[in-house]
């Protein structure tokens, strides 16, 4: 190579470097402020760039000096600290080494600032992940807040990114007050001392409402233009959910009257017309976007078009209708025909099918149907019309769905009258008076709350057949059993919330499986098929104790009709039983209904009463008065003994063991006393056959269940 | 919190690591001698001509025992003299520069120490410990390889070996010059850590007025005024704030907060009319006293671990509450003389697990026990609650007036073959139920100064978890300036393992192949817990896996998507797979051997977490030190030998 062409290459790398330089220069130049216009300049074409979307540190929060001499100290290699940094914290958190993890994580907040993952993630982790290590609940509590402080530092680097505000809302809200500590939780953040400094000096504020606060900052940011990084439609619900939750909270902890009002009255406002009515995007492109509360009114606009093409000819659709009905099979034809509050599951299942499979009829096909060309295709306009809005109507249905709109909305509309309000505060008096060990005002307290509520479902109709009040006030009544178990008694008669726990119980799949059991076994013992028959009544029962597992009130007969129906089973297994002259098996889950059913029966009570009476007249001594005295007792109970057995004929064959042996200690106890007196048993004896057939196979399964016992250990 | 590493103990770790050394020692004589000795055969010709065996034989093993006779007839004045040679080298390349540095870093570490933090003492003695440790060992492993080849690059090397001097003085006395330079800096560094972390956490608060509420009723005064007991708060500084409490008497006591507390005296003249005084009890050095724990099943039998809670941290063992399930610490060597005051104060901090809630407002239950082993008897002593991730202390009264119960109780020991031994045999002839009171040093501890300390979970359903290092007598206490420096001695001693494989490395290797190699000792020895863990294939600590942790093996899976609880399928290739990653294995073990345990010479855990380094550990160190010096020595020796001759 010669020297001129060193040279010209030499040249040629020097123009490079410039041409390159000049680039770099042109996009990268950092843009000059300056309070005289005319001196301030925008930058490079990055710089402009990234001033347009927003970019810039002093765009997106605060501006950290530290934090950047950090980041150049790193030499590029930015990425990679944090990769060892994330790696270490997780071990950290692996090896519960929480001081070293708290400064992992500042130091990647410093490296990072602007990456919303680590904030996000980060915060989670010490909230949720970090805080359950802890035993005690108020250490708990402290690193739920070290999670939201650590957010709140992210905000201040990320002023503009709503999901930030969002999570803080949520922790505040959600983790506070839907932990298994809430109730600790909520004390600790209410404490009017404020010992964690969480309120900045001002009186303590609800957690659910200070969630809800940060939610409102957060939307702001969105409707100020901010994307949004997450569902818009469960996004935007938090915030009235917060309200929700508030009312619920404070009800739960005793706040009831104007303040219960309010809270609920806003929550319907907050709930319905603010979430309501904002514009959501549906996630379908036929109707990009929806309003929550605007499916009634589509829905009426597509009833008043139907009606202007029935109107065109009139009778058409019910013509079509019957028409389809004869596709349907006997069972298809029973669900769709039961009204909709009566179905069963299954039969619900079918009726829904059916809408959409052989019953489905839309406007058009009932427009083409009609028979005048001119009126056919005004229908058919009307027709296309309808089922565009049909659309739409479905489209928020189907948001609504997502979360549970209909329900919350309702929710909030009875909550807020003044009786739902009053029979939830009976409810919590009654519980406080069961805390208090004060049983007998938690019954009578529990009593007026269930005739309370009894008011509410009766203004309110719609709502016996919501399942989630049915499921609500079930799960009420279970927890009330517990006072009456204290107090050893059952549900009155009149118990004013017996059709709830029944439309609880119909809606068991296990009441549906056993009605068909019920039928089967019917029609077996119609055919004398009783092996058949006893087979269907066993599984029955089996579904009667699944059904017992989740309904326990009907133990205590919270609902006499439900408990009717077991006897019913009871009969019907008797009868099969008799036919096939066999006994009750020991152990039947449903003997605690059947033998507190029989005890409820005045002619139990009193017979019981006697009996104590007499055994007690004879604990004193057996003088001749104090015989006969006993002896009238016995002879006033005896009759009452033979009437139950009479009342509950399978009690003969043992269907309950208790209640048999509480009879038969009658028989034995006055014939011991007939002994005595050295005398026999009288002539018309009432318990005759039963002490006769029933007590000695009393006797013999008692002693081979004992023999039983015995081999087995 | 304890320490969370096992802490050897020199009686038991003594023994095999001489038995261990003495062999590679002899080993590696034994080598090196038959290798030289081939080697001078093959250089001296024997094979061209067999009788020549005899001469250079002679001739190889004159010269091996001059070079033996070089190593012993060391002159300490010309070693003196090459380490002051050694120490202005040092100098010479501005090694003080390692000063400006550090403090830099110590200037910037302002913006990540959060003084806040829950223990702001093991923030900033890691921060200032970790970095005086890196800045230290690569500016010593950057000087001592770079000092000899530049030497014999620059052939000033020679104006040292036309004096008298043998190899092995020169190798001493670099080595010594650079361990004295070395140690200047880690005194000095070790007293600027000092100054950094005392003036750092160094606050003080007052008592904020407007906090102050009354606590209880009024209580009447014999001049028939009332007075009320006050509870309120300080004021904030380094993010905490302390709960005060204010009795009838006047006098202000604070709650601990972050781990320390404030001596509060009655001024008048001060706003609260209370002067605070500065952190009490955050600098700590707890001398502590460690037993060997084992644990008893729920059955009654002893076992090694307790149960897994499914923790992927597997430190620690739990066992289960309301049942005979116990941990067992037995501590050897107590002496009354050595255990001062009318207790034995016993320090804990217990892992907890729950099965259900429980009663959130509250800890778990558990029992303090001792029992004598010899004899069995054990006396409950109390009832605590547990609190996780704090240090709880008890005490073990010398007389023992006021117990929970005392009773016999037998260890049991389940053999392979099912058979059972008790321990002890006979049940004693009194029952200790109907004793008063007990005496420790007569009950309950052995002759030969043994006792058990046994830890019960009283609840059902809920667990506690222990290792070695949570529990622990306390048997004394420290200065702070003490045990820093005595942490530093930590640092110390791995400094001189630096400078003497990075002097031995440079007497046959170039300077850039000599930094590599060093480097990667150095590297080695901080992850050695790792490397030995991928040595012997347990990488996944306490977690069967048919994986086995070998590079082919790694590789296969990474691009096979095989997972690491997967089982692989058997093949030919499979087994050479194995075969070869045996061998790699093999190879990472011996290295394992040869590399320094550097990770376990750091005290930095001990001064960090507020306990004393003991004078076993520092002996323990300085003998890992000797072990490694003297083989690295010898071998520096012969090859600048064999160089010098070469050349």
């Amino acid at each position: 190579m010669t020297w001129r062409q060193v040279f010209l290459r030499k040249i040629g790398y020097l123009a490079g470097i410039a041409v390159l330089l000049g680039l770099l220069a042109w996009l990268g130049t950092p843009p000059a402020p300056s309070l005289d216009r005319e001196k301030s300049s925008p930058g490079g074409l990055l710089a402009q760039v990234r001033d347009k979307a927003g970019l810039t540190p002093s765009q997106l929060g605060e501006l950290d000096p530290g934090g950047e001499a950090v980041q150049l100290a790193t030499l590029g290699m930015r990425g990679v600290a944090i990769h060892i940094l994330w790696t270490k914290a997780e071990d950290y958190k692996k090896k519960k080494d929480w001081t070293n993890l708290s400064a992992a994580l500042e130091q990647m907040a410093k490296l990072e600032p602007h990456f919303i993952t680590v904030w996000r993630h980060q915060g989670w982790n010490l909230s949720y992940n970090v805080s359950v290590e802890f035993d005690d609940y108020r250490e708990r509590f402290r690193w739920i807040l070290r999670g939201i402080q650590f957010l709140k530092t992210g905000i201040r680097y990320n002023q503009r990114e709503p999901v930030l505000y969002g999570d803080v809302g949520w922790f505040y809200s959600q983790k506070i007050g839907r932990a298994d500590e809430s109730a600790l939780f909520r004390r600790l953040f209410l404490d009017p001392n404020d010992p964690y400094e969480i309120h900045g000096g001002r009186p303590p504020r609800d957690n659910w409402l200070v969630g809800k606060d940060w939610y409102a900052a957060a939307e702001k940011l969105v409707d100020e233009g901010e994307v949004l990084r997450t569902t818009p439609l469960v996004f935007f619900s938090h915030r009235p959910m917060c309200q929700m939750n508030y009312a619920d909270a404070i009800e739960k902890e005793g706040t009831f009257g104007d303040a219960a009002i309010r809270a609920w009255q806003t929550s319907l406002h907050e709930f319905r017309d603010e979430f309501g009515h904002r514009e959501l995007p549906s996630g379908y492109k036929f109707a990009p976007f929806i309003r929550m509360e605007e499916e009634e009114q589509i829905r009426r606009e597509i009833d008043e078009l139907a009606q202007q093409i029935d109107a065109m000819q009139p009778g058409l659709r019910e013509e079509m209708l019957a028409e389809r009905r004869t596709d349907l099979t006997p069972e298809e034809l029973a669900a769709v025909t039961t009204p909709a509050e009566q179905r069963t599951p299954l039969q619900r299942e079918i009726a829904a099918a059916m809408q959409l499979t052989k019953l489905r009829m839309t406007h058009e096909q009932v427009a083409r149907r009609i028979r005048d060309p001119e009126k056919r295709k005004q229908a058919l306009a009307l027709a296309k019309k309808a089922v565009e809005l049909e659309r739409t109507a479905d489209a928020i249905a189907h948001n609504r769905n997502i979360i549970n709109y209909t329900y919350w909305r309702r929710h909030a509309e009875v909550e807020q009258t003044p009786e739902a309000v009053a029979a939830r505060e009976l409810m919590y008096r009654s519980e406080e008076a069961y805390h208090r060990n004060d049983h007998i005002t938690a019954q009578e307290l529990f009593y007026q709350a269930a005739r309370q509520w009894r008011e509410v479902l009766d203004k309110n109709p719609d709502l016996q057949y919501d399942d989630y009040v049915v499921n609500d006030l079930a799960e009420f009544i279970n927890r009330y059993m517990k006072i009456l178990d204290q107090l050893d008694t059952v549900f009155p008669e009149d118990f004013a919330l017996q059709s709830v726990v029944r439309r609880f119980v119909r809606n068991l799949a296990a009441h549906e499986s056993l009605t068909r059991l019920m039928k089967q076994a019917r029609q077996a013992v119609e055919k004398q098929d009783y092996a058949a028959a006893r087979r269907d009544l066993e599984e029955a029962f089996q579904e009667w104790s699944n059904v017992l597992d989740r309904a326990k009130s009907l133990k205590l007969l919270s609902d006499r009709e439900t408990a009717r129906e077991i006897m019913d089973t009871t009969a019907l297994y008797d009868q099969v039983l008799q036919a096939l002259n066999d006994t009750f098996p020991g152990q039947m889950a449903v003997a605690d209904v059947i033998r507190i059913q029989i005890a409820q029966s005045p002619q139990m009570k009193r017979t019981k009463q006697d009996m104590a009476q007499a055994n007690y007249i004879l604990l004193q001594g057996t003088g001749p008065a104090q015989l006969q005295n006993a002896r009238k007792l016995f002879e006033d109970a005896l009759p009452l003994a033979a009437e139950i057995l009479k009342q509950y004929p399978h009690l003969m064959r043992l269907s309950e063991r208790k209640t048999v042996q509480e009879l038969a200690e009658l028989h034995e106890n006055y014939r011991r006393l007939l002994d005595t007196l050295q005398e026999a048993l009288p002539e018309n004896y009432p318990l005759r056959e039963f002490a006769d057939k029933v007590i000695p196979k009393l006797l013999q399964r008692q002693s081979s269940s004992t023999t039983g016992t015995g081999s087995g250990s | 919190m304890p320490i969370e590493t096992d802490i050897p103990q020199l009686d038991h770790w003594l023994l095999p690591s001489l038995g261990i050394w003495v062999i590679a020692l002899a080993g590696l004589a034994i080598l090196l001698f038959l290798l030289g000795w081939v080697w001078a055969l093959l250089h001296g010709g024997v094979i061209g001509a067999p009788r020549l065996f005899r001469p250079v034989t002679r001739r190889f093993l004159s010269r091996t025992w001059a070079a033996i006779a070089d190593l012993i007839f060391i002159s300490p004045r010309r070693v003196g003299a090459l380490a002051w040679l050694g120490i202005k080298e040092a100098i010479r390349r501005r090694v003080i520069i390692v000063f400006v540095v550090f403090l830099a870093t110590l200037l910037m570490a302002g913006w990540f120490l959060d003084p806040a933090s829950d223990n702001p003492v093991k923030l900033y003695l890691n921060f200032v410990m970790g970095t005086s440790d890196y800045l230290i060992l690569l500016l010593i492993l950057l000087v001592t390889v770079f000092s000899l080849p530049t030497d014999i690059q620059k052939k000033t090397i020679y104006t040292v070996l036309t004096k008298p001097v043998r190899p092995s003085e020169i190798i001493l006395g670099r080595v010594l010059g650079f361990t004295l330079v070395g140690t200047v800096l880690v005194v000095g560094m070790g007293l600027i850590s000092y100054a950094f972390v005392v003036r750092g956490l160094a606050h003080t608060h007052q008592i904020d007025t407007s906090t102050l509420r009354p606590l209880g009723d009024p209580v009447p005064q014999p001049d028939g005024s009332t007075k009320t007991m006050q509870q309120g708060w300080t004021t904030k500084v380094n993010g905490h704030r302390h709960r005060v409490f204010i009795d009838l008497q006047g006098h202000a006591r604070l709650e601990m907060e972050q781990g320390h507390t404030h001596l509060a005296q009655a001024d008048a003249s001060q706003e609260g009319g209370f002067v605070l005084g500065g952190p009490e009890g955050l600098l700590t050095a707890r001398v502590a006293k460690y037993g060997n724990l084992v644990f008893r099943d729920r059955n009654g039998f002893d076992e090694v671990k307790g149960i897994s809670v499914g923790d992927e941290w597997t430190y620690r063992s739990y066992i289960e509450g309301g049942s005979e399930a116990a941990a067992i610490w037995t501590f050897s060597g107590l002496n009354q003389a050595e255990l001062a005051g009318d207790s034995v104060p016993v320090e804990m901090s217990i892992g907890v697990f729950r099965t259900h809630k429980g009663d959130m407002k509250r800890g778990i239950l558990g029992s303090l026990a001792v029992r004598n082993p010899d004899t069995g008897l054990l006396v409950e002593l109390e009832v605590f609650e547990s609190k996780e991730f704090s240090i709880l202390q008890l005490q073990i009264p010398k007389k023992i007036e006021r117990f929970a119960a005392a009773r016999f109780v037998q260890r049991r020991t389940r053999s392979p073959d099912g058979s059972v031994t008790f321990s002890p045999q006979q049940p004693p002839a009194s029952d200790p139920a109907k004793q008063k009171a007990f005496d420790l040093f007569r009950d309950l501890v052995t002759k030969d100064g043994r006792l058990e300390v046994w830890l019960q979970c009283l609840e059902g359903g809920q667990y506690f978890g222990m290792a070695k290092p949570d529990l622990y007598l306390r048997v004394g206490e420290g200065t702070f300036f003490t045990n820093l420096m005595k942490g530093y001695a930590g640092t110390w001693c791995q400094m001189v393992l630096v400078i003497v494989f990075g002097v031995t490395l440079s007497t046959f290797l170039s300077a850039p192949v000599a930094m590599v190699a060093t480097l990667g000792i150095l590297v080695g020895g901080l992850a050695h817990t790792f490397l030995t863990q991928v040595a012997v294939g347990q990488i996944f600590e306490g977690v069967e896996t048919p994986y086995q942790a070998g590079p082919i093996e790694s590789l296969v899976r990474l691009v096979t998507q095989i997972g690491v609880m997967e089982e692989m399928p058997e093949s030919v290739a499979f087994h050479v797979m194995r075969a070869v990653d045996t061998g790699f294995r093999l190879w990472l073990e011996s290295m394992s051997y040869a590399i320094p345990p550097l990770s376990q010479m750091s005290f930095a855990q001990f001064v960090m977490n507020g306990y004393d380094v003991s004078g076993e550990l520092l002996l323990i160190d300085l003998l890992r030190v000797l072990g490694y010096f003297v083989p690295v020595f010898f071998l520096g020796h012969f090859f600048l030998k064999s160089r010098e001759v070469a050349a």
